[in-house]
C-alpha cells in the first residue's frame, strides 16, 4: 500500500476483476446525514455528499420546499411560525 | 369556533404563514380554504384559528374574499406586495399565450398553402 493511502480518511473496497484477481480500490468518505437545529432529529430530503458534488446540484434538490426547510425539522418548524404569527394579532 | 368566515394562519405545508379564510365545512376533520392560499381542501389541525371573522357567503369566490379581507385592514404590507405582483404577472402571461397561439395560425395557413401547391402540380 503506498503511504498516502494508509489514513483512515479513505475507505478501502475490496473488488474482483474480470480476469480473477481480488483488488483493493480506495474511496473517499461521506460526511454525515443532516440534523435538526433544535431537537437533534434527523432531516428528510437531503442528500449526502461531498462538497464539490453539492455545488453543482440545483436548490430544489438540496432542501425541502418549506418555510425553515433543510433547517429544521417540521414539528419545530410549526411551533415557531405559531409563534411568528400570534405576536401580529 | 369553526364556522364560516373564520380567518385563520396556515401553519404547514409550503404555504405556511399566510391568511386564509374557511369557506365551506366537509367533515369534522376537513375544511375548505381560500384567500392568499390555493382554493383547496385542507386539515383542521394544520391551521391556526384567529378571533376575527368576516361575512360571507357559503361557497364564495376568490375576489370577493380578498375584497372582504383588504375592507377588515387584516392584510399586511407584505400580502398587498405579493396581490400586486401575481396580477402583474397574470397579465403578462396572458399576453404570451395569446401571440403563440397567434403564430400557430399562421404557420397552419402557410402549410395548407404548399399542400395545395404541390397537389396542382
Amino acid at each position: 500500500m503506498e503511504p498516502n493511502k494508509r489514513s483512515r480518511s479513505w475507505r478501502r473496497v475490496y473488488k474482483r476483476t474480470p480476469g480473477g484477481k481480488l483488488v483493493i480500490h480506495f474511496e473517499k468518505r461521506k460526511p454525515k446525514q443532516a440534523k435538526c437545529a433544535i431537537c437533534g432529529k434527523p432531516l428528510h430530503g437531503i442528500p449526502r455528499e461531498r462538497p464539490y458534488k453539492m455545488r453543482n446540484l440545483a436548490k430544489s434538490e438540496k432542501k425541502v420546499n418549506r418555510k425553515y426547510g433543510g433547517y429544521l425539522c417540521s414539528e419545530c418548524a410549526r411551533e415557531k411560525i405559531k409563534e411568528e404569527v400570534r405576536k401580529v394579532d | 369556533m369553526i364556522e364560516i368566515g373564520r380567518v385563520c394562519y396556515k401553519i404547514a405545508g409550503r404555504e405556511a404563514g399566510k391568511i386564509c379564510v374557511i369557506v365551506d365545512i366537509i367533515d369534522e376533520n376537513y375544511v375548505l380554504i381560500d384567500g392568499l392560499v390555493k382554493r383547496r381542501r385542507a386539515n383542521i389541525k394544520h391551521l391556526d384559528l384567529t378571533p376575527h371573522k368576516i361575512q360571507i357567503q357559503k361557497g364564495a369566490d376568490t375576489k370577493t374574499v380578498i375584497e372582504e379581507l383588504k375592507k377588515a385592514n387584516l392584510l399586511s404590507k407584505e400580502d398587498l406586495e405579493y396581490l400586486e405582483k401575481k396580477e402583474k404577472f397574470g397579465k403578462k402571461k396572458k399576453e404570451v399565450k395569446k401571440e403563440k397561439k397567434e403564430t400557430k395560425e399562421e404557420k397552419q395557413k402557410k402549410t395548407s398553402k404548399k399542400k395545395e401547391v404541390k397537389n396542382e402540380k
